[in-house]
């Protein structure tokens, strides 16, 4: 177990520094800067404000810089008296160039609480219809309820988040008013984006659960079961439901991934101020710092999500063994 | 013993033989493919999307030669108007040629277009925009962007895609493990955000070039649906050719002194065939709603120009609790979601007829 | 009283391309402390037979469409789900064929031997795995208090077929159905097995229902053997006799196609030739005709019924004491005359 988590934390500091490098070198190499698009500045002050943000540093220090911390100065790499702090080692992501006297870190811890708290609802929902409606699917196969969930998971399939957001804005929303369509404050103000963003995976969701639960149902140790004088409940609930869920557990990386560039979607339908309405913005306004950080935090939490699913896997499949496959 | 081998012969009667020979002839199936489109067409829904696609794909194509409103023009008073109904107002003389940039097919088409019907154009049956632009129109002119793109991304992951997967399988050893590797870093970088980056960066006019592109946006666009949307198929395609080179009947052939060439011609290709087509009918909507995804955040196709996803934004965009254009949002996402959903049918369809499908994954 | 009478077990599969008879008029009984064995290949409807006994298998596409089990004077075929649930585990065990897969991969061995005591018996957890440790101590499991909380994949196949009988019989039950229980496993393993069963069943008295198609097995663990072909018993006899004089030429055959020291070049391995019938297909006469080095006119007709080898009636009537000796075959006397030669 401990190999494999040195193995996964290695690979992913591997994968963070790939992502952080490409964008870093992505969003140097296309034309413009960002304060190209504006009023135009008269040349000193446009000096004086790149040098506050060493932009008129070399690529390769300012790389560097982004990577820190480097107490540059007392080793004397850059032979100038430039005394630099900060860097992603460092937590600390230096000042948004587009939001004026904010650091990104600020703009982070403000947004991406808010961000998680969509998500976490998303997989609620997502969890909450699939495994119900996949368990109900499965219980009787090829009746009523299993056309109908199964009719269900293939339109939430098809439907795009968006759209669902759109329809929920236009049903819910307006014409009952049940809840709030859009903005941020109450706990209220996240069910629709969370069932939105939700319904697609919860779709998908439905779908492994009930292939998984008839798998297991029709396995030989099922009949073991049933031998020994188990309840149906039981047989459902300890014996199927377990295998079941494998297949589900591991979609759960894929998900949260999907999850998450979903929510760049939604939180625009909803005018809701998370980290995903700051990722295009500060990509199109060239925020270097900004951007760098959103990315930095999705491809983190997007690769952790996926070593703590393998964990989870692992912790509730005995048969498999990390140190081994890893 | 001796009496029984004797007597074990006359067990084993001629007609048993005969018997065992008809019953080889009945099973055997006539051919694969016919077997497979047999079972593709017992299934009703995926046949009924098959033809709603074909229909769709037509429209999409004939959409310049068709008696819509064009795309661009626009009505500002009263907009956005609500949808007329066809038997109140089935056609008008209000046309008026505003049309973007063409290629030189369409511009024919959109001539042929005015020559036919003049200014005659449909009603307005699913309303118009908040700036007077009809619906239908630019549903169907839309339509072109995301079947473009389906087809774009088809196109790149049945070469490179194919092409990867077969090269790395067959090759093995370092080959295969190196490309595989190149494959898992690409992979494990969001995708989404490398895209995101790459069409707002490149897009951006540049004051280095004189306020001119590298690309054209559209170029951009498809460049990067394309690259996105080769990576499953080349694991897919590497996974079912590894497998097939070491399946015993291979093996078979190859102890038979079968070269390289025929053992891919007879038992790799037909044998990946399959599954490369189900992996195309799972890729086509997950591209479409990539394509409306980006849109949807103004990163995809630019006025003039629409999309689906541009649409749908819009829809978004236009709802508020004063004013209902509920057909701006409905409309678009209709025509989405059919599409997709018939995508999805067919490729379920596809699936069982080729009995792919294990367990649903 | 037999223990378990089972009387014109008639069960049907529909299936997509028509409906087959899987189980065509079984008869037979079981003794308390006795045991019992069902022969016959694959498809002959053994194992449908002890699983249609306690409704384990899957309905639909089964069908039970006449017959009656009396198991304690109880017909289990009229039992409801809830009485049956009640029946299965604790008074009849069941071991199928491949302990690899009929043990859940994902739970504690602990917890799936504890499980139907804790489902009949209303026993404390602790009572429950005192007792699952007790039980593995019993098959042959080293280090019983430590293999509890194992999980499956961490034991042998023998180990794993070991705990599977051990969990059977958790509850004492009074039979004992074994499906193949030798099958998966190495010959050496087979043996000890078979020899484990052996003492369970003197130490416990309990009665064994034996599904097999190893003939070998049978010659030295059942005192009965019920030789099934194409879903129904072609012939019942004492295991003795049945090795001494088979007097159907299934089991003829069935005998001479397992390997013994006298098996050579010279005088190789016979095989039954064919295969067994189209199940979906009905049958005229006797479904063993078209394979039969015996057959008369007659067997293409009307099918024998099980009645006492014809000419050895007498011997038959001296040898009623053990238990009546029948065969269906209607040249069952030129059988029984061949095999002694």
């Amino acid at each position: 177990m401990i190999r494999f988590l040195v193995r996964r934390a290695a690979w992913f500091a591997f994968t963070v520094w790939a992502v952080i490098t490409i964008a870093f070198f992505l969003m140097r190499a296309v034309p413009g800067g960002p304060f190209s698009s504006e009023r135009r500045l008269p040349p000193s002050i446009e000096a004086a404000v790149e040098a506050r943000y060493h932009l008129d540093w070399p690529l390769w220090k300012q790389y560097l810089q982004m990577l820190g911390p480097l107490n540059l100065d007392e080793r004397g790499w850059f032979g100038d008296s430039t005394r630099v702090t900060g860097g992603v080692l460092a937590a600390d992501l230096g000042p948004s160039l587009q939001h004026r006297d904010v650091t990104v870190n600020e703009v982070l811890a403000q947004s991406l609480p808010i961000s998680l708290a969509l998500g976490s609802v998303a997989l609620f929902w997502a969890l909450t219809l699939g495994l119900s409606g996949g368990l109900i699917a499965a219980l009787w196969p090829g009746g009523k309820l299993d056309h109908a969930a199964r009719a269900l998971s293939t339109l939430g399939l098809a439907l795009p988040n968006f759209v669902i957001a759109s329809l929920l804005v236009l049903s819910c929303a307006i014409a009952f008013r049940l809840f709030p369509v859009a903005g941020w404050g109450s706990a209220a103000h996240l069910v629709l984006p969370g069932f939105a963003l939700g319904v697609p995976f919860g779709a998908y969701v439905a779908r492994l659960f009930r292939a998984g639960l008839l798998e297991a149902l029709a396995h030989d140790c099922v009949r073991t079961a049933r031998a020994k004088g188990v309840p149906r409940a039981r047989i459902v609930w300890r014996h199927a439901m377990p295998s079941a869920l494998m297949p589900v557990i591991s979609f759960l990386g894929p998900a949260a991934a999907g999850i998450l560039t979903g929510s760049l979607v939604i939180e625009k339908i909803f005018a809701i101020p998370g980290t995903g309405s700051h990722f295009v913005a500060s990509a199109l306004n060239r925020d270097y710092a900004l951007a760098m950080g959103v990315t930095l935090v999705y491809t983190v939490l997007v690769y952790g999500l996926n070593v703590l699913v393998d964990v989870a896997y692992t912790l509730l499949d005995p048969r498999i063994d990390l140190e081994r496959d890893a | 013993m001796s009496r029984e081998q004797s007597s074990g012969g006359g067990w084993f009667r001629e007609a048993d033989y005969d018997l065992m020979l008809t019953e080889l002839e009945r099973s055997a199936p006539t051919s694969l493919w016919s077997e497979v489109r047999r079972r593709f067409r017992e299934q009703r829904a995926a046949r009924w999307s098959a033809r709603l696609l074909m229909v769709l794909a037509l429209l999409a194509f004939f959409a310049p030669l068709l008696p819509l409103p064009s795309p661009a023009a626009m009505r500002l008073a009263g907009a956005p108007h609500a949808p007329v109904a066809p038997w109140s107002e089935f056609v008008n003389q209000r046309y008026e040629p505003v049309y973007g940039p063409l290629g030189a097919l369409d511009r024919a088409l959109v001539a042929t277009r005015q020559k036919l019907f003049g200014k005659t154009q449909l009603g307005s049956w699913l309303g118009t925009d908040t700036k007077g632009r009809d619906t239908l129109a630019r549903i169907l002119w839309g339509s072109r962007t995301s079947l473009l793109v389906a087809l774009c991304a088809a196109l790149t992951s049945l070469s490179l895609g194919v092409a990867w997967g077969a090269l790395a399988g067959l090759s093995g050893g370092r080959v295969d493990n190196l490309m595989m590797r190149a494959l898992d870093v690409l992979q494990s970088i969001p995708t989404i955000f490398v895209v995101i980056f790459l069409l707002s960066f490149l897009n951006a006019p540049s004051a280095a070039l004189g306020g001119a592109r590298l690309l054209s946006r559209e170029q951009v666009f498809f460049l990067v649906i394309g690259a996105v949307s080769w990576l499953s198929m080349a694991r897919v395609v590497r996974g079912q050719v590894l497998a097939l080179r070491s399946a015993p009947y291979v093996e078979a052939a190859r102890a038979q002194g079968a070269s390289l060439v025929w053992i891919v011609r007879k038992h790799v290709w037909p044998n990946v065939l399959p599954v490369v087509g189900v992996y195309v009918t799972l890729t086509l909507p997950a591209v479409i709603l990539y394509e409306a995804f980006l849109s949807f955040l103004g990163l995809g196709v630019e006025a003039p120009n629409v999309s689906w996803g541009v649409l749908a934004a819009d829809g978004a965009e236009a709802l508020s609790p004063l004013v209902s254009s509920w057909w701006l949002v409905a409309a678009p996402s209709t025509a989405l979601a059919a599409t997709l959903l018939a995508l999805g049918l067919v490729g379920d369809g596809l699936r069982d007829a080729l009995d792919l499908r294990r367990g649903e994954r | 009283m037999s223990l378990l009478e089972v009387r014109n077990l008639r069960v049907r599969f529909e299936t997509a391309r028509g409906w087959v008879q899987a189980v065509d008029s079984v008869s037979f009984d079981l003794d308390a402390g006795e045991s019992l064995a069902l022969v016959g290949e694959s498809g002959s409807g053994k194992s449908v037979t002890a699983m249609a006994l306690v409704s384990l298998l899957p309905r639909p596409p089964a069908v039970i469409e006449t017959g009656e089990a009396r198991f304690d004077g109880r017909n289990l075929l009229a039992l409801g789900e809830r009485e049956l649930r009640r029946v299965r585990g604790r008074e009849i065990g069941f071991v199928f064929q491949d302990p690899s897969t009929s043990l859940h991969p994902l739970m504690t061995l602990g917890e799936q031997l504890t499980e139907a005591l804790r489902v009949h018996e209303k026993v404390s957890q602790r009572v429950a795995r005192a007792r699952a440790i007790e039980a593995l101590a019993e098959v042959g499991i080293a280090e019983p208090d430590a293999r509890v909380d194992s999980y499956p994949h961490e034991l042998s196949g023998g180990m794993r077929q070991r705990a599977l009988i051990a969990m059977a019989l958790m509850c004492r039950p009074k039979l004992l159905i074994a499906d193949e229980p030798t099958t998966a496993l190495d010959v050496t393993v087979q043996a000890q097995i078979l020899e484990l069963l052996r003492e369970l069943q003197r130490r416990h008295g309990l009665a064994i229902l034996l599904i097999t198609h190893d003939l070998g097995l049978v010659a030295d663990f059942a005192r009965r053997v019920h030789v099934m072909y194409a879903g129904s018993i072609v012939e019942s006899a004492s295991a003795s006799e049945l090795f001494a004089r088979p007097a159907h030429p299934y089991t003829l055959g069935l005998l001479r196609s397992v390997p013994t020291l006298a098996t050579s070049l010279e005088h190789p391995l016979s095989t039954i030739p064919g295969s067994a019938p189209d199940p979906t297909k009905s049958v005229h006469g006797c479904p063993f005709r078209p394979r039969c080095g015996f057959a008369l006119a007659s067997c293409e007709s009307s099918r024998p019924p099980l009645l006492p080898p014809l000419g050895l009636q007498r011997a038959a009537a001296l040898l009623s004491a053990q238990g009546s000796r029948r065969s269906a075959c209607f040249e069952s006397a030129r059988v029984a005359a061949e095999a002694r030669t």
